[in-house]
Protein backbone atom coordinates (compact mmCIF):
# COMPACT_ATOMS: atom_id res chain seq x y z
CA UNK A 1 0.00 0.00 0.00
CA UNK A 2 1.46 3.37 -0.98
CA UNK A 3 1.44 6.53 1.09
CA UNK A 4 -1.58 8.16 -0.59
CA UNK A 5 -3.72 5.05 -0.22
CA UNK A 6 -2.85 4.82 3.49
CA UNK A 7 -3.75 8.47 4.11
CA UNK A 8 -7.02 8.02 2.25
CA UNK A 9 -8.03 5.09 4.51
CA UNK A 10 -7.10 7.08 7.64
CA UNK A 11 -9.15 10.09 6.48
CA UNK A 12 -12.20 7.92 5.74
CA UNK A 13 -12.06 6.38 9.23
CA UNK A 14 -11.44 9.64 11.06
CA UNK A 15 -15.09 10.75 11.73
CA UNK A 16 -16.02 7.22 12.76
CA UNK A 17 -13.10 7.05 15.20
CA UNK A 18 -13.94 10.46 16.66
CA UNK A 19 -17.56 9.38 17.29
CA UNK A 20 -16.42 6.12 18.91
CA UNK A 21 -13.94 7.96 21.11
CA UNK A 22 -16.55 10.55 22.12
CA UNK A 23 -19.02 7.82 23.06
CA UNK A 24 -16.34 6.02 25.04
CA UNK A 25 -15.35 9.20 26.88
CA UNK A 26 -19.00 10.06 27.64
CA UNK A 27 -19.62 6.57 28.98
CA UNK A 28 -16.55 6.72 31.17
CA UNK A 29 -17.51 10.17 32.48
CA UNK A 30 -21.04 8.95 33.27
CA UNK A 31 -19.77 6.06 35.44
CA UNK A 32 -18.54 8.23 38.36
CA UNK A 33 -21.78 10.24 38.30
CA UNK A 34 -23.77 7.01 38.46
CA UNK A 35 -21.67 5.78 41.37
CA UNK A 36 -22.04 9.11 43.21
CA UNK A 37 -25.78 9.12 42.62
CA UNK A 38 -26.24 5.59 43.94
CA UNK A 39 -24.23 6.47 47.06
CA UNK A 40 -26.37 9.56 47.59
CA UNK A 41 -29.68 7.70 47.45
CA UNK A 42 -28.73 4.25 48.63
CA UNK A 43 -30.09 2.35 51.61
CA UNK A 44 -26.55 2.02 52.91
CA UNK A 45 -26.28 5.76 53.32
CA UNK A 46 -29.63 5.98 55.13
CA UNK A 47 -28.63 3.07 57.36
CA UNK A 48 -25.40 4.78 58.32
CA UNK A 49 -27.05 8.18 58.88
CA UNK A 50 -29.90 6.73 60.93
CA UNK A 51 -27.44 4.74 63.07
CA UNK A 52 -25.50 7.90 63.87
CA UNK A 53 -28.68 9.86 64.62
CA UNK A 54 -30.30 7.26 66.85
CA UNK A 55 -27.02 6.64 68.64
CA UNK A 56 -26.74 10.35 69.42
CA UNK A 57 -30.37 10.42 70.54
CA UNK A 58 -29.83 7.57 72.97
CA UNK A 59 -26.59 9.03 74.30
CA UNK A 60 -28.26 12.38 74.80
CA UNK A 61 -31.23 10.85 76.44
CA UNK A 62 -29.11 8.81 78.82
CA UNK A 63 -27.89 12.10 80.22
CA UNK A 64 -31.35 13.36 81.06
CA UNK A 65 -32.98 12.17 84.27
CA UNK A 66 -36.61 11.10 83.96
CA UNK A 67 -38.76 9.19 81.50
CA UNK A 68 -40.38 9.92 78.15
CA UNK A 69 -40.75 9.04 74.48
CA UNK A 70 -38.87 10.39 71.48
CA UNK A 71 -40.10 9.92 67.92
CA UNK A 72 -37.53 9.58 65.16
CA UNK A 73 -38.74 10.04 61.61
CA UNK A 74 -35.93 11.75 59.73
CA UNK A 75 -35.49 8.99 57.17
CA UNK A 76 -37.60 6.29 55.61
CA UNK A 77 -36.52 3.22 57.56
CA UNK A 78 -38.95 0.80 55.90
CA UNK A 79 -36.10 -1.19 54.31
CA UNK A 80 -34.26 -1.63 57.61
CA UNK A 81 -34.43 -3.79 60.70
CA UNK A 82 -33.52 -2.03 63.94
CA UNK A 83 -32.71 -3.73 67.19
CA UNK A 84 -31.33 -3.06 70.64
CA UNK A 85 -29.14 -5.78 72.12
CA UNK A 86 -28.87 -5.63 75.93
CA UNK A 87 -26.14 -8.30 75.95
CA UNK A 88 -23.66 -6.18 74.03
CA UNK A 89 -25.30 -2.79 74.69
CA UNK A 90 -25.53 -2.17 70.98
CA UNK A 91 -27.90 -0.62 68.51
CA UNK A 92 -27.94 -2.68 65.30
CA UNK A 93 -29.32 -1.52 61.98
CA UNK A 94 -29.43 -4.18 59.29
CA UNK A 95 -30.76 -4.54 55.77
CA UNK A 96 -30.95 -7.45 53.32
CA UNK A 97 -27.77 -6.21 51.64
CA UNK A 98 -24.66 -4.64 53.07
CA UNK A 99 -23.01 -4.90 56.47
CA UNK A 100 -24.83 -4.14 59.73
CA UNK A 101 -24.34 -0.77 61.35
CA UNK A 102 -23.55 -1.22 65.03
CA UNK A 103 -23.22 1.43 67.72
CA UNK A 104 -22.09 0.64 71.24
CA UNK A 105 -23.26 2.46 74.36
CA UNK A 106 -21.51 2.92 77.68
CA UNK A 107 -24.50 2.74 80.01
CA UNK A 108 -24.59 4.06 83.55
CA UNK A 109 -25.53 1.68 86.31
CA UNK A 110 -29.28 1.16 86.61
CA UNK A 111 -30.04 2.10 82.99
CA UNK A 112 -30.44 -0.81 80.57
CA UNK A 113 -31.28 -1.38 76.95
CA UNK A 114 -34.39 -3.49 76.51
CA UNK A 115 -34.26 -6.26 73.90
CA UNK A 116 -36.16 -4.73 70.98
CA UNK A 117 -36.62 -5.60 67.32
CA UNK A 118 -38.45 -3.45 64.80
CA UNK A 119 -38.73 -4.44 61.16
CA UNK A 120 -39.42 -1.94 58.40
CA UNK A 121 -40.92 0.78 60.60
CA UNK A 122 -42.48 3.95 59.23
CA UNK A 123 -41.44 5.86 62.34
CA UNK A 124 -39.68 4.64 65.44
CA UNK A 125 -40.19 5.62 69.04
CA UNK A 126 -37.49 5.45 71.67
CA UNK A 127 -39.07 5.04 75.07
CA UNK A 128 -37.36 5.47 78.41
CA UNK A 129 -39.33 4.16 81.34
CA UNK A 130 -38.97 2.87 84.85
CA UNK A 131 -39.49 -0.84 85.45
CA UNK A 132 -39.14 -1.83 89.10
CA UNK A 133 -36.04 -0.07 90.33
CA UNK A 134 -34.30 0.22 87.00
CA UNK A 135 -34.71 2.38 83.94
CA UNK A 136 -34.93 0.82 80.50
CA UNK A 137 -34.66 2.20 77.00
CA UNK A 138 -36.66 0.37 74.36
CA UNK A 139 -37.21 0.77 70.67
CA UNK A 140 -40.61 0.26 69.07
CA UNK A 141 -42.70 1.35 66.13
CA UNK A 142 -44.78 4.40 66.98
CA UNK A 143 -48.49 3.82 67.37
CA UNK A 144 -50.84 5.69 65.05
CA UNK A 145 -51.47 9.24 66.24
CA UNK A 146 -49.07 8.77 69.13
CA UNK A 147 -47.68 12.16 68.22
CA UNK A 148 -50.61 14.01 66.65
CA UNK A 149 -49.70 17.05 64.61
CA UNK A 150 -50.77 20.29 66.26
CA UNK A 151 -53.60 22.11 64.47
CA UNK B 1 3.04 0.12 3.79
CA UNK B 2 5.59 2.83 4.37
CA UNK B 3 7.43 3.48 7.63
CA UNK B 4 5.10 6.31 8.85
CA UNK B 5 1.99 4.20 8.42
CA UNK B 6 3.61 1.33 10.31
CA UNK B 7 4.50 3.62 13.20
CA UNK B 8 0.97 5.06 13.25
CA UNK B 9 -0.74 1.67 13.33
CA UNK B 10 1.79 0.32 15.80
CA UNK B 11 1.07 3.13 18.30
CA UNK B 12 -2.74 2.63 18.44
CA UNK B 13 -2.86 -0.37 20.83
CA UNK B 14 -0.30 1.33 23.05
CA UNK B 15 -2.44 4.48 23.13
CA UNK B 16 -5.64 2.60 24.07
CA UNK B 17 -3.75 0.52 26.60
CA UNK B 18 -2.46 3.65 28.29
CA UNK B 19 -5.92 5.24 28.20
CA UNK B 20 -7.42 2.11 29.77
CA UNK B 21 -4.91 2.18 32.61
CA UNK B 22 -5.39 5.92 33.20
CA UNK B 23 -9.20 5.65 33.26
CA UNK B 24 -9.07 2.62 35.55
CA UNK B 25 -6.87 4.52 37.99
CA UNK B 26 -9.19 7.57 37.81
CA UNK B 27 -12.23 5.37 38.50
CA UNK B 28 -10.56 3.64 41.44
CA UNK B 29 -9.48 6.95 42.95
CA UNK B 30 -12.96 8.39 42.44
CA UNK B 31 -14.64 5.39 44.06
CA UNK B 32 -12.28 5.66 47.03
CA UNK B 33 -12.97 9.39 47.33
CA UNK B 34 -16.75 8.88 47.19
CA UNK B 35 -16.69 6.13 49.83
CA UNK B 36 -14.45 8.22 52.07
CA UNK B 37 -16.61 11.29 51.54
CA UNK B 38 -19.89 9.53 52.35
CA UNK B 39 -18.35 8.12 55.53
CA UNK B 40 -17.20 11.63 56.42
CA UNK B 41 -20.51 13.40 55.82
CA UNK B 42 -22.42 10.68 57.69
CA UNK B 43 -20.29 10.95 60.75
CA UNK B 44 -21.64 13.01 63.62
CA UNK B 45 -19.05 15.53 64.75
CA UNK B 46 -16.86 13.94 67.46
CA UNK B 47 -17.06 17.22 69.37
CA UNK B 48 -20.87 17.05 69.51
CA UNK B 49 -20.73 13.39 70.47
CA UNK B 50 -18.23 14.12 73.23
CA UNK B 51 -20.37 16.98 74.52
CA UNK B 52 -23.49 14.79 74.56
CA UNK B 53 -21.68 11.99 76.36
CA UNK B 54 -20.17 14.29 78.96
CA UNK B 55 -23.55 15.76 79.91
CA UNK B 56 -24.23 12.79 82.14
CA UNK B 57 -21.40 13.59 84.55
CA UNK B 58 -23.22 16.55 86.03
CA UNK B 59 -26.83 15.50 85.46
CA UNK B 60 -27.17 11.85 86.46
CA UNK B 61 -27.28 10.56 90.03
CA UNK B 62 -25.51 7.41 88.74
CA UNK B 63 -22.61 9.71 87.88
CA UNK B 64 -21.63 12.68 90.01
CA UNK B 65 -24.88 14.62 90.49
CA UNK B 66 -25.93 15.10 94.08
CA UNK B 67 -29.26 13.72 95.30
CA UNK B 68 -31.29 15.44 98.00
CA UNK B 69 -31.45 12.97 100.86
CA UNK B 70 -34.89 14.18 101.96
CA UNK B 71 -36.75 14.55 98.68
CA UNK B 72 -34.68 12.32 96.40
CA UNK B 73 -34.51 15.13 93.86
CA UNK B 74 -31.47 15.16 91.58
CA UNK B 75 -29.52 18.41 91.57
CA UNK B 76 -27.99 18.80 88.12
CA UNK B 77 -24.80 20.81 88.24
CA UNK B 78 -24.19 19.99 91.91
CA UNK B 79 -21.51 17.32 92.32
CA UNK B 80 -21.42 14.98 95.27
CA UNK B 81 -17.76 14.81 96.28
CA UNK B 82 -18.20 11.34 97.79
CA UNK B 83 -18.93 10.09 94.25
CA UNK B 84 -15.85 11.75 92.80
CA UNK B 85 -13.66 8.66 92.67
CA UNK B 86 -12.51 6.32 89.93
CA UNK B 87 -14.34 3.25 91.20
CA UNK B 88 -17.65 5.06 90.99
CA UNK B 89 -16.86 6.63 87.60
CA UNK B 90 -15.67 3.41 86.01
CA UNK B 91 -18.22 1.08 87.58
CA UNK B 92 -21.42 3.09 87.85
CA UNK B 93 -21.19 6.04 85.51
CA UNK B 94 -19.14 5.40 82.40
CA UNK B 95 -17.87 1.85 81.93
CA UNK B 96 -15.62 1.57 78.87
CA UNK B 97 -14.50 -1.51 76.94
CA UNK B 98 -11.43 -0.24 75.11
CA UNK B 99 -9.66 2.82 73.81
CA UNK B 100 -12.09 2.63 70.88
CA UNK B 101 -14.70 4.14 73.23
CA UNK B 102 -14.71 7.79 74.18
CA UNK B 103 -12.77 8.16 77.42
CA UNK B 104 -12.74 11.07 79.84
CA UNK B 105 -10.65 12.69 82.52
CA UNK B 106 -12.51 14.87 85.02
CA UNK B 107 -10.72 17.45 87.08
CA UNK B 108 -12.03 19.71 89.81
CA UNK B 109 -9.85 22.76 89.30
CA UNK B 110 -9.95 24.33 92.76
CA UNK B 111 -9.75 21.11 94.69
CA UNK B 112 -7.12 19.87 92.22
CA UNK B 113 -8.33 16.30 92.09
CA UNK B 114 -8.89 14.29 88.95
CA UNK B 115 -10.38 10.96 87.97
CA UNK B 116 -10.50 9.18 84.63
CA UNK B 117 -12.33 6.38 82.87
CA UNK B 118 -10.66 2.99 82.57
CA UNK B 119 -9.12 3.31 79.11
CA UNK B 120 -8.01 6.89 79.28
CA UNK B 121 -4.44 7.10 77.90
CA UNK B 122 -3.49 10.72 78.47
CA UNK B 123 -4.55 11.90 75.02
CA UNK B 124 -6.90 14.86 75.17
CA UNK B 125 -8.75 15.83 71.99
CA UNK B 126 -11.28 18.25 73.48
CA UNK B 127 -11.65 20.06 76.78
CA UNK B 128 -14.85 21.43 78.28
CA UNK B 129 -15.02 23.63 81.34
CA UNK B 130 -18.22 23.65 83.38
CA UNK B 131 -18.97 25.76 86.45
CA UNK B 132 -20.34 23.48 89.16
CA UNK B 133 -21.17 23.40 92.84
CA UNK B 134 -19.45 20.77 94.94
CA UNK B 135 -21.29 19.23 97.86
CA UNK B 136 -19.02 17.98 100.61
CA UNK B 137 -21.17 16.80 103.49
CA UNK B 138 -23.36 19.79 104.30
CA UNK B 139 -21.01 22.28 102.66
CA UNK B 140 -21.38 23.67 99.17
CA UNK B 141 -18.55 25.34 97.28
CA UNK B 142 -18.17 26.69 93.77
CA UNK B 143 -15.67 25.03 91.47
CA UNK B 144 -14.95 24.39 87.80
CA UNK B 145 -15.13 20.92 86.34
CA UNK B 146 -12.67 20.41 83.49
CA UNK B 147 -13.63 17.52 81.26
CA UNK B 148 -10.90 16.19 78.98
CA UNK B 149 -12.12 13.96 76.15
CA UNK B 150 -10.10 11.26 74.49
CA UNK B 151 -11.73 10.31 71.22
CA UNK B 152 -11.05 6.82 69.85
CA UNK B 153 -7.35 6.01 69.59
Amino acid sequence: MNKRAQESIEHENLPFMIIIELIAVLMIISIPFGVANSYGKGAELIKSKAAEDISLLINGWLSVPGVGIIKYSSYNLSALTLSLDPQTNELILSSPSGPDQRRHFSLPQNIFLHLSLVQGPQEICLEKKVVGEKQIILLRECAQNEFPRPN
Amino acid sequence: MNSRAQISLGNKPLYWGLMLIIFTVILLVFTFVVVHYTAKINQVSPYLKAHTLSLRFTTLPECLAAVDSLTGAVSSGVLDLSKFNENHLRGNCFPTISTQDYNFILKLKRKDISISTLHYRDTIDYTFLLPVLVQEGADLSADNLEIGVQVKI
